[in-house]
């Protein structure tokens, strides 16, 4: 028994210890410091996504772009979309003493709680793409997202404009704080115009095509092909799938309203179409470029708007021209070639407060 | 190359000198293994740099923080060594966990409870729903497996329907008692270290469900339903409500992982328990409970818990594709299991020869 | 069916010798060795095709030895043959059924969720390039079905029939299949009466096909009905071999019987005391109307044929098995025993038939399998492992149980050893009434003896013992009175006078209801 037991632990540990250390190829830095933070030494960033998400993901190719010209040594985290792993990250890069932290978070109280942590250990902490809700005095060092209500208004006017009445409405998740946002928005537009809408119909996609096309059949089986003038898709995937869903239904997309948000590559076809009215450019890719300025004049020591909107660039048909890719390599050009407004201090960079 | 002959002269030491008859020595070495090991790499990185520093990973803050991030799962690791001890298996205790810490963090919020009273309830709750599954386990012929998977379901939807599908956000702070640092004050290196109540009643339920199956009648029976039912009920033992009783009791440790759980992030959300029930079977089997029920003991699956929180940390620390930990966790699970089994073949085949002789 | 079968009529001629070319299957000088024991004894046997051949023997005599044996599934030794129409042959399952042998085992392996047709044919299906021919193979079916003048049809399931109409199926079987030897191996366990006719008439009407069928039984008078020839085997050897027109059941009953009784254990007499233990008309688990004393300081054997009942009598003797009406006294006391944790606090212990599935912890130690079945009688909820231990060491010095301490895992100990652990489990509550079922199966002679002398102790301290078992110089030594029973009813209660292998075994078999 003891032989069996010596050689079942050399043979785990040694199993735990080469597949740790299996993935060295990939780590992009050969001589990493375990305990950073030496005069000299490349700045230590930890980068932690909620979940494994193309809108995170994309956000996440830029900056590390943006970061690997800097020289700083960038680590990605990728969540399950729980608080348990968010926590236990940012518990990690403070324990290694990280010279800043970028964190999308998962749910608001316990981003706030990760924000909390990192004051306390003294290491610069942005929350990124959602606002997490603070303590007061333990407030994130900064904070880039997009304001979800005028995103919503915008497209609420857009609607009013074209005289679409009776809305279907396909949201994200029930409940989740930056989806109610822009239908608030959205409804407000009509409001401020004193223009009567009627919302016939409110889905949920999940966030994706599938989702997306299941809530649009469910809304079209609902209130018939003739119930409705206007659907508002708050996002580009879920927008995939509605179209799909209206075409199934022999419904043709460009005799209606149809406005998103997102503003995706793939959106910009559709709206050259004439088969969606509107979407709204909201890219992750300028939202990281953003926070990665911030770091930057951290480290440098000047000054810099701390808690800021990124910047909504509604498009139309007529009205397209220098959107903001999505794709890090086209991001990296329009960039470069001042194609569009990326810089922190531009005054359409709005500022906010907590 | 090095490390290898590094690895074996270890284990070989600590085996022989400290563990000598100790039931959870080969998932102790394993871990202790493992740390040392990480902790030398790290430092050989670092001289390279340039960089002579203790290694993260063996700094106290990060230790103190893996028990932090290891004490739900942990606590879930020793109701489940109950469990499976007796022979039986819990996947719902996630959800139940998910429908606890909705259930309490719903009292204190939107009706008004006061704190003790939500625990009292919330204990209540879990008991009432674990002892639910229990008596369908102890009295029908089903599969624990089948039961309780249709538990985890079930309690789900429950929690959905309590929460709306939304999340309910502790903004007093009610939970925060369990959080507090008793060591306020310490710090090493420039970061604050912290022992919070939770991490402490982890290892105190461990103590106390250790000294339960060790020391007392009730854990004797319990291995005996756990290795032969039938012999076990010809000895005189109620195997029926022993296999409920256990169930019961895990259901006291879920409250308790709620209770963390909920002073822990701060808000009572569906997917705070998701996934929970799988970390607490891994911990557990990889701690040396085995699946067939009547080996094992509670300090294994906090070992078990500890030793699979430290995979990612590690993973961290190294600053690694944190995607490793899933395959590097699932083969140490397979190793745990595979080296159960072929020391059990072992020592059949020598009694065996020792039959023929 | 089509074809017309010429039949032999079944003859009934004396005969003892062999050597007839027409045998069908015929074993000459099979032996068959285990280690430590010989199951089988230069045996002699032949079957003629068209004949019913009936094996009897007591139990264990090498019975279901020769069924394997014949079925294939063991190898005689070294110097036995197998000759099959005339050609000598090495069997195997396989080769034994492509040959047309077919064995009608006690325990069923059918498929309960298939139909008849299907159980029949499967994995023999009859098919077309691939395509299963389902028409043809219910036609075949049913033919046969209606040849037996069975009122079974080819699309019942099987889990629908009873024992009866299965058995009935697997005989079928036979017929479709062009079977040439069947061999049935105590074909009417738990048969009813009518049940037992139609088997019987079947087996009459399919022996025309000139199948050779070898019937074993311990119900005589069926082997009467039906035999063409007998042949008793006992010890492993072939005793007699008679013809149906010679058979009488004292003849029979002599042959099986026969063992040297000096050659017996000899136990040291107790005297006995009072009633320790009562059951009146205990119905139940198959048991049927049991009512018997036992002494303090006696041992009373149950004997009986396997399949008779009484470890089914014994479970509801400890309260593991329910009774349906009876009443059972412990000590002048009327006793309500719901299960065995009841029966362990009146002071009851039940040493178990099969060890390993039901008396002992394997993975575990010594000392817990040892404290186990006392934790009912203990008091304290908090114990120490130190006094487990030292507890499992105490039995293990007192029973000699050759194992280093009480640390050693069961399963890492010989037959008798263990046994001796299941002993020190239940002598560590300090019961009065013991329930020995089997005591000595699977243990070497030197260990079986000093199990008896620790029974014999046991009786000395007062005790009292109720001790099942099919060894009969063991139930014959050991017992002050013997139960015998037959179908779940006791059939005789023999005084130590009466005591005898030939009393024992009258009883034990011979007529069922027929």
């Amino acid at each position: 028994m003891k032989k069996m037991v010596r050689l079942i632990s050399t043979f785990t540990t040694l199993v735990l210890v080469l597949s740790t250390l299996g993935a060295c190829g990939k780590t992009t830095t050969s001589a990493t410091t375990a305990a950073g933070n030496a005069a000299g030494a490349k700045k230590q960033i930890g980068y932690f996504k909620a979940a494994a998400d193309d809108y995170y993901k994309a956000g996440w190719d830029v900056f590390k772009a943006l970061a690997d010209k800097e020289g700083w040594d960038v680590q990605e985290v990728v969540g399950d979309g729980t608080d348990a792993k968010m926590l236990a990250a940012v518990e990690d890069f403070i324990s290694q003493k990280k010279d800043a932290i970028v964190c999308v978070q998962t749910t608001a109280a316990v981003g706030g709680e990760s924000a909390k942590k990192a004051k306390e250990a003294g290491i610069p902490f942005y929350s990124l793409t959602h606002q997490p809700q603070v303590t007061k005095g333990f407030e994130p060092t900064g904070a880039v997202c997009y304001n979800w209500q005028a995103d919503g208004v915008i497209a609420g006017e857009s609607a009013a404009k074209a005289g679409a009445k009776n809305i279907i409405i396909i949201e994200g998740v029930q409940g989740q704080g930056t989806a109610a946002a822009q239908t608030v928005g959205f409804l407000e537009a009509y409001k401020t115009a004193g223009i009567d809408v009627k919302v016939v119909f409110t889905g949920y996609g999940n966030w994706f095509a599938q989702g997306g096309q299941k809530a649009m059949d469910e809304a079209i089986a609902s209130v018939g092909a003739k119930g409705f003038d206007g659907v508002y898709v708050h996002n580009d995937e879920m927008l995939d799938g509605a179209l799909q869903a209206m075409k199934n239904a022999g419904l043709d997309p460009s005799k209606f309203w149809i406005g998103c948000s997102n503003g995706k590559e793939k959106s910009w076809q559709w709206v050259k179409d004439g088969e969606v009215s509107m979407d709204v450019n909201q890219t992750p890719t300028l939202e990281a470029d953003l926070v990665y300025q911030m770091i930057q004049a951290q480290f440098a020591g000047t000054t810099y708007k701390h808690y800021v909107y990124s910047i909504l660039k509604p498009f139309t048909k007529d009205a397209m021209e220098n959107l903001v890719p999505y794709i890090r390599d086209d991001y990296m050009a329009g960039r470069a070639a001042d194609k569009f407004t990326y810089k922190l201090s531009d005054p359409a960079v709005k500022e906010w407060s907590f | 190359m090095n490390q290898k002959e590094v690895t074996v002269h270890i284990a070989k030491e600590k085996k022989v000198s400290i563990f000598k008859r100790y039931e959870n020595s080969t998932v102790t070495t394993i871990l202790i293994s493992f740390v040392l090991l990480i902790a030398a790499v790290q430092f050989v990185i670092g001289a390279i740099g340039g960089n002579i520093a203790l290694p993260t990973i063996i700094s106290p803050n990060n230790m103190f923080n893996i028990l932090m991030q290891v004490s739900v799962a942990g606590l879930l690791a020793v109701g489940m060594t109950l469990v499976m001890v007796t022979g039986g298996i819990d996947l719902s205790v996630g959800m139940l966990v998910s429908l606890t810490t909705i259930f309490m963090a719903k009292c204190v919020t939107d009706w008004g409870m006061s704190v003790p009273l939500a625990l009292i309830l919330g204990l209540m709750v879990s008991v009432f729903f674990e002892t639910l599954l229990g008596f369908i386990i102890s009295r029908t012929k089903v599969e624990p497996f089948i039961i309780t998977l249709g538990g985890m379901i079930t309690f789900q939807g429950i929690a959905l329907l309590l929460c709306d599908s939304r999340e309910v956000r502790l903004l007093k702070g009610e939970f925060d008692f369990l959080k507090v640092n008793f060591i306020q004050g310490a710090s090493f290196n420039g970061l604050n270290l912290i022992i919070p109540p939770y991490v402490i009643i982890f290892i105190a339920a461990t103590a106390v469900i250790w000294a339960l199956m060790k020391y007392s009648k009730y854990g004797r029976r319990m291995y005996a339903v756990g290795s032969n039912p039938h012999a076990a009920f010809l000895a005189g033992v109620d195997v029926k409500n022993m296999k409920m009783s256990v169930y019961s009791l895990n259901g006291v440790l879920v409250f308790l992982a709620s209770v963390a759980l909920n002073s822990r992030l701060g808000v009572a959300i569906i997917s705070g328990g998701q996934g929970l029930e799988i970390d607490a079977i891994a911990a557990v089997v990889i701690g040396g409970v085995a699946m067939s029920g009547g080996k094992g003991n509670a300090w294994g699956a906090l070992i078990g818990a500890i030793l699979l929180g430290t995979i990612g940390n590690a993973m961290s620390m190294l600053k690694l594709p944190g995607e490793w930990q899933y395959m590097v966790k699932g083969a140490v699970i397979i190793i745990s299991v595979v080296a159960g089994s072929i020391s059990a073949m072992f020592s059949v085949r020598s009694a065996s020869k020792r039959k023929k002789a | 069916m089509s074809d017309d079968k010429v039949f032999e009529p079944s003859s009934c001629s004396i005969e003892q010798k062999d050597e007839r070319p027409e045998a069908l299957l015929r074993l000459h000088n099979v032996s068959k060795t285990f280690p430590g024991v010989r199951a089988l004894n230069n045996i002699d046997f032949d079957l003629r095709k068209g004949e019913v051949h009936c094996l009897c023997g007591e139990n264990g005599a090498g019975k279901s030895t020769l069924i394997k044996i014949l079925s294939g599934a063991y190898q005689p030794d070294e110097g036995g043959e197998i000759y099959f129409e005339g050609r000598n042959v090495k069997l195997s399952p396989h080769i034994a059924i492509s040959l047309g042998i077919q064995t009608i085992y006690q325990e069923h392996t059918a498929f309960n969720e298939l139909n008849i047709t299907e159980n029949i044919f499967t994995g023999l299906e009859i098919s077309n390039h691939g395509l299963v021919q389902k028409k043809e193979m219910e036609k075949r079916t049913a033919a046969v079905l209606d040849y037996l003048q069975s009122s079974l049809t080819p699309n019942m399931l099987m889990g629908d029939l009873s024992s009866g109409d299965q058995k009935t199926v697997e005989i079928a079987k036979s017929l479709v299949l062009d079977r040439k030897v069947i061999i049935l191996d105590e074909p009417t366990a738990s048969f009813s009466v009518s049940e037992i006719e139609h088997l019987l008439e079947i087996i009459k009407t399919i022996k025309q096909h000139g199948i050779g069928i070898i019937y074993i039984s311990h119900h005589l008078d069926e082997v009467f009905k039906i035999a063409d020839r007998v042949t008793v085997i006992r010890d492993g050897q072939k005793i007699s071999t008679y013809a149906c027109s010679d058979l009488n059941e004292n003849m029979l009953i002599k042959d099986m019987v026969g063992r040297d009784a000096s050659t017996f254990y000899k136990r040291e007499s107790v005297p006995l005391g009072e009633v320790m233990y009562e059951a009146k008309n205990i119905t139940g688990n198959g048991a049927k109307n049991v009512t018997f004393q036992l002494h303090k300081g006696e041992l009373l054997g149950v004997a009986g044929m396997i399949g008779s009942g009484r470890s089914e009598l014994m479970s509801v003797l400890f309260g593991a098995a329910p009774s349906q009406s009876g009443e059972l006294f412990i000590k002048g006391k009327k006793a309500n025993l719901r299960n065995p944790t009841s029966a362990i606090k009146n002071r009851m212990c039940f040493i178990t038939e099969d060890r390993q599935n039901t008396g002992l912890f394997l993975q575990h130690s010594i000392a817990r399998n040892t404290i186990v079945a006392n934790l009912v009688n203990s008091k304290a909820f908090f114990m120490k492992p130190s006094e487990d231990y030292k507890t499992g060491d105490k039995y293990i010095k007192l029973l000699g149980t050759k194992a280093k301490n009480s640390h050693v895992l069961v399963v890492n100990l010989s037959g008798g050893n263990q046994q001796k652990v299941v002993l020190a489990k239940w002598f560590n509550t300090n019961g009065e009434i013991y329930i020995f079922d089997e005591p000595t199966r699977g243990i070497d002679v030197g260990a079986k003896q000093e199990i008896y002398q620790i029974m014999v102790n046991l009786l000395k301290q007062g005790k009292a013992i109720i001790m099942v078992s099919s060894d009969m110089p063991e139930v014959i030594a050991m017992s002050d009175r013997i139960l015998v029973m037959k179908d779940g009813e006791v059939k005789a209660v023999l005084s130590k006078g009466e005591i005898s292998e030939e009393n024992i075994l009258i009883h034990s078999i011979g007529g069922s209801k027929i």
